[in-house]
């Protein structure tokens, strides 16, 4: 009695994960609570327990782990510290540690009990029955909460914040109808949604994403001899002259970090670089053109800095000619963001394709890269029917873009009408797991 | 996916009058001001035109809203013959305001639903290029067999 009559009086909640980042907050507000990454910092300590007498579980040393989350949290270098993500092609993988960002997320942010609040979350438009339901049983069991719903994030609305994952928008773009193209961390695809639903068979997926160019632009430092310092290295610096060797004092007393969390820090200064400095090619790559392009200037956290030239258009390049990357085994068969989309809307019936092509939504971090909806607006018009229309759609309002899709989920759990949508607890424990196959398409 | 808005019944009731009945030309349905159900806004008789439709659908987006309405459509196929169509139509301009074109996308298939059998075409429509009649009619005309 006490559940039912409370769901409808407390807010619900909108979960957003994304394999970059993850908002949550109150459905019916405009923004999210909060953002914070995806990657969580794991330290294992080993801790001696003390000497017990039973004899059945003494003298092992207890292994004890302590989490990190937070964009300034995890960044604090800590011995041991490994720079872990629960999540794999947008899917929740290490069930435990995603249970540890909930707990963070119920704490730190939502600051109320859970079994309080209806959540609404979103998903993969590829994410797999078993863990759909599992994720299912895990909010009812371990969260105890009144009611749920999981939403297809390109079918939601809104925008993964600075990197993919989160939902995207044909709703809340005013669409029922439109192929959404999200270029994240880890890759882009291409999700058809016809009349609300989406396509399956059609979904088409490509590698050439975000973490795919910052290991480019990786490869061009190594080239260019540049060793990238991540500040947490970084004691002081001095100005120097262009191209100049940096002058900076490394911090005193460093603690001995792993891989993963050096990796992860340098990835953070490459993808400040790849923003601001990179840009998109109006048209395919040639190194004369690019070498009469404008210069830009960068500045590494460690102070050495210099001009980038024909690098800043080669480089993303490959987002639209895999052909011009060096050295990658199977880079042709890799397919470049113009192909994801017509090869998706290839394997549609011929009768929706002029919609698709109508309604062709651009979200993902990756996405903001300078030049890259003029570029595939331009690849893209080459190669579909002459009798068909293209437009694109992709939001320019940076703030509304990063959120937009957390907003989409934020209307619809707040609407009145929604409180029939959702599994209820008693029907969770009536029918099981299986019945978000059901309610949730 | 489906936000739960229910549909009023007069909705259906004008959507047959003209399948059946040939009442009126075109009906325009929204959302009340709760965004609880989807009803009749207006109707015009059979002597109204395709743009006095459209003017109904303007009006709305100059307040930041989106619409749903039902056009009776003549048409003139390749070959010369006089055809008629029911055209249902969403209009989500692209400047309406988010929650708006969010409840009225997911609201669609529950009034759809609704009205039942007899839509000949749909038109998705985001912006005045969607909502000019030579695109209409191009969409309409395709996969006419004759």
């Amino acid at each position: 009695m006490f559940g039912r009559r409370i769901f409808y009086e407390v807010g619900a909640l909108v979960f957003d994960i994304g394999s970059f980042s993850i908002r949550a907050g109150y459905a019916g507000e405009d923004m999210p609570k909060a953002e914070f990454p995806s990657t969580v910092g794991v330290v294992e300590d080993v801790v001696d327990t003390p000497m017990q007498t039973d004899d059945t579980n003494s003298s092992q040393p207890e292994k004890q782990k302590s989490y990190h989350f937070d964009t300034v949290n995890i960044k604090v270098p800590r011995k041991g510290k490994e720079m872990v993500t629960f999540l794999k092609e947008g899917m929740v993988n290490d069930w435990d540690l995603f249970e540890k960002v909930m707990d963070h997320t119920y704490s730190k942010y939502i600051k109320s009990e859970s079994e309080l609040h209806p959540v609404l979350m979103s998903e993969p438009a590829w994410n797999v029955r078993t863990n759909r339901e599992r994720l299912t049983e895990v909010m009812f069991e371990k969260y105890n909460i009144p009611a749920f719903f999981l939403c297809k994030n390109a079918v939601l609305s809104a925008y993964p914040s600075t990197d993919s994952g989160g939902f995207s928008d044909i709703f809340a773009n005013g669409r029922s109808t439109g192929l959404v193209l999200d270029s994240g961390s880890t890759h882009t695809t291409a999700v058809p949604v016809y009349d609300g639903y989406v396509l399956q068979q059609a979904i088409v997926k490509s590698p050439l994403a975000g973490d795919f160019i910052t290991m480019e632009c990786r490869k061009q430092m190594e080239e260019m001899s540049i060793e990238v310092i991540p500040p947490y290295m970084i004691a002081s610096k001095e100005p120097v002259q262009e191209s100049a060797s940096a002058k900076w004092k490394k911090k005193p007393g460093l603690v001995e970090v792993t891989k993963s969390f050096h990796n992860y820090m340098v990835k953070d200064v490459l993808q400040d670089f790849a923003a601001s400095a990179l840009q998109v090619s109006d048209s395919p790559y040639e190194q004369e053109v690019a070498e009469s392009m404008p210069t830009v200037h960068y500045e590494f956290p460690n102070g050495f800095n210099i001009d980038f030239a024909e690098e800043r258009l080669r480089i993303p390049e490959a987002l639209f000619d895999p052909s011009v990357i060096k050295d990658l085994q199977g880079a042709n068969s890799m397919l470049s963001v113009g192909p994801v989309v017509t090869t998706s809307v290839g394997m549609c019936d011929i009768d929706i394709r002029p919609s698709l092509y109508n309604s062709v939504i651009v979200v993902g971090g990756n996405t903001l890269l300078n030049g890259f909806t003029d570029r595939l607006n331009r690849d893209l018009s080459t190669k579909i029917p002459p009798n068909m229309k293209l437009k694109i759609i992709s939001s320019s309002v940076s703030a509304e873009r990063r959120f937009s899709s957390w907003i989409g989920g934020s209307i619809l759990a707040s609407l009145g009408s929604f409180h029939q949508m959702w599994i209820s607890k008693q029907e969770y424990e009536e029918t099981g797991r299986s019945c978000v196959e059901k309610k949730c398409p | 996916m489906a936000s739960g808005v229910s549909v009023k019944d007069e909705c259906k009731q004008v959507f047959t009058d003209i399948k059946l009945g040939r009442k009126y030309r075109y009906v325009v349905y929204r959302l009340t001001d709760d965004l609880k159900e989807i009803t009749v806004e207006s109707t015009a008789g059979v002597e109204a035109s395709y743009d006095d439709f459209v003017d109904q659908f303007k009006a709305a987006e100059s307040s930041g809203q989106c619409r749903y309405g039902v056009f009776d459509a003549e048409y003139q196929t390749k070959d010369g013959n006089t055809k008629n169509k029911l055209v249902f139509f969403m209009w989500s301009p692209d400047g309406a305001k988010i929650k708006q074109k969010m409840v009225y996308s997911s609201s669609k298939d529950a009034l759809k639903r609704a009205l039942g059998e007899g839509i000949g075409k749909e038109v998705q429509a985001n912006d005045h290029g969607d909502l000019d009649w030579s695109n209409v009619k191009e969409i309409i005309s395709r996969m006419d067999r004759n």
